[in-house]
């Protein structure tokens, strides 16, 4: 089975713990869900899992490997990639900026430019292509994140809010996609602390709060 | 204000017509400006970038050295270097005194606290993100480390325009590294102070017009190569 899986893992910032899980597998295989409220430790979980935060104890293998962090984390940060709760473009067109993550995996500019395009379209957003990053609104900015996430083709993706601040008829469309996304074979995994929407199509549901699980089903 | 204004005036027709020694002293001054600000950059600007984005022991000491060191005096700058490049100075056998390698060697000294500074500052108010980003998104550590500075390249170009406008108009190492040598180490500043002390005050000021246009035309030139 395709997991992420946490042993005896424990982030600290400071003094304070913000994540303590014993022992936790997380399939990939279709859309995970992470609710919570703020503060449960969600956003640091998708941080570590992503290869950007490593725990202070504790070990994290995915689909059968340890996960690195820092230079060495560079293949697993190709397989796994995370969408932010308040994503930042780079000071580029937009395609530029969706294009990012395929020409860092070495791809040529051609190719590279016609997957970005791809994912924009996917996102219902090619029409944005052209515009500068500085001049999108809240809601353009977080379709082409995540446009930028899917081009990469990254195998995971990890879902922070992800439709935190878009309008419902956005919103709506987000979440089709997201569903199938996770039906098409794509490992996603989401975390919010509006889980309505998600609940019904996630084969994997975990309640944390204050850093410890609550409940998994 | 009338002998003023004749030597202005005067000053202005010779930079116009092509006076040699107005040309050959434009010709110095960007030579040694300019080589100095890439010299200065290439050291500096690595500089800027590990303190703005890693850790250290001693960071605080290293950045307070740098922020003092942008007060120093030009004159303190050139007696140094001077101690070092003259005869009886541990580098005398290289013969660089009163030669523009001279210039350019306290110009860089000058520059790169300047441009540490200045480059850390830009880099370091780049928002925290977006490294994070460029990693999640795949990027290796040299790729982060690249799309971190074209994110601020508009501060790092002002840091090296301010660098390269400092290296032009300063007078102190030029004079006592250069020793202000006609069609050789004679910059526009070191001219105007030859001037000055001949009493040729509007000529001066015409060199210091002379000077500020060579700015402002590599200043323009950048803004052109950055829109581009």
């Amino acid at each position: 089975m395709s997991t992420f899986i946490l042993k005896g893992i424990q982030v600290s910032f400071e003094h304070s713990k913000a994540l303590e899980i014993d022992d936790l597998e997380i399939p990939v295989n279709g859309m995970a869900l992470v609710t919570g409220p703020n503060g449960a430790g969600k956003t640091t979980l998708l941080r570590m899992l992503a290869g950007l935060h490593p725990p202070n104890r504790g070990t994290l293998r995915y689909k059968g490997e340890d996960v690195f962090y820092g230079r060495k984390g560079l293949s697993h940060r190709r397989r796994v990639t995370l969408v932010a709760q308040d994503p930042v473009l780079f000071r580029k067109k937009v395609l530029a900026n969706v294009a990012f993550g395929v020409r860092a995996r070495g791809f040529k500019s051609e190719i590279a430019a016609a997957r970005a395009l791809e994912a924009l379209k996917m996102m219902g957003c090619e029409h944005l292509a052209e515009r500068g990053a500085s001049a999108l609104s809240g809601g353009e900015l977080r379709r082409v994140a995540l446009a930028r996430a899917l081009a990469t083709g990254a195998e995971t993706l990890l879902l922070d809010e992800p439709t935190a601040g878009v309008d419902a008829e956005n919103s709506e469309r987000l979440q089709q996609l997201i569903a199938s996304l996770a039906s098409s074979g794509r490992g996603i995994v989401i975390c919010t602390h509006q889980p309505e929407w998600a609940q019904s199509q996630a084969q994997f549901r975990m309640r944390l709060d204050h850093g410890r699980i609550v409940s998994v089903t | 204000m009338e002998f003023l204004l004749d030597g202005f005036r005067d000053g202005i027709l010779r930079a116009l017509y092509g006076d040699p020694q107005v040309l050959s002293a434009a010709r110095v001054t960007l030579q040694v400006s300019l080589s100095s600000t890439l010299l200065a950059s290439v050291i500096s600007l690595p500089l800027g970038y590990l303190l703005a984005t890693q850790r250290f022991p001693g960071k605080g000491a290293v950045i307070a050295l740098c922020q003092t060191l942008l007060g120093m005096p030009t004159v303190v700058i050139g007696l140094v270097v001077y101690g070092f490049l003259s005869r009886r100075g541990p580098l005398g056998f290289m013969d660089l005194l009163f030669a523009p390698s001279a210039i350019i060697i306290g110009l860089v000294i000058l520059l790169a606290p300047v441009l540490i500074v200045f480059a850390m500052t830009a880099l370091a108010s780049v928002d925290n993100r977006i490294r994070e980003t460029t990693l999640t998104l795949g990027a290796s550590t040299g790729l982060s480390a690249w799309t971190l500075v074209l994110e601020a390249r508009f501060g790092l170009l002002a840091a090296i325009l301010a660098a390269f406008g400092r290296a032009a108009s300063e007078v102190g190492i030029a004079v006592i590294l250069g020793g202000n040598i006609e069609g050789y180490t004679r910059t526009i500043t070191t001219a105007i102070a030859l001037e000055s002390m001949k009493g040729e005050f509007g000529f001066g000021i015409a060199l210091g017009v002379v000077l500020m246009s060579v700015i402002l035309v590599t200043n323009i030139l950048v803004r052109l190569l950055q829109k581009s």
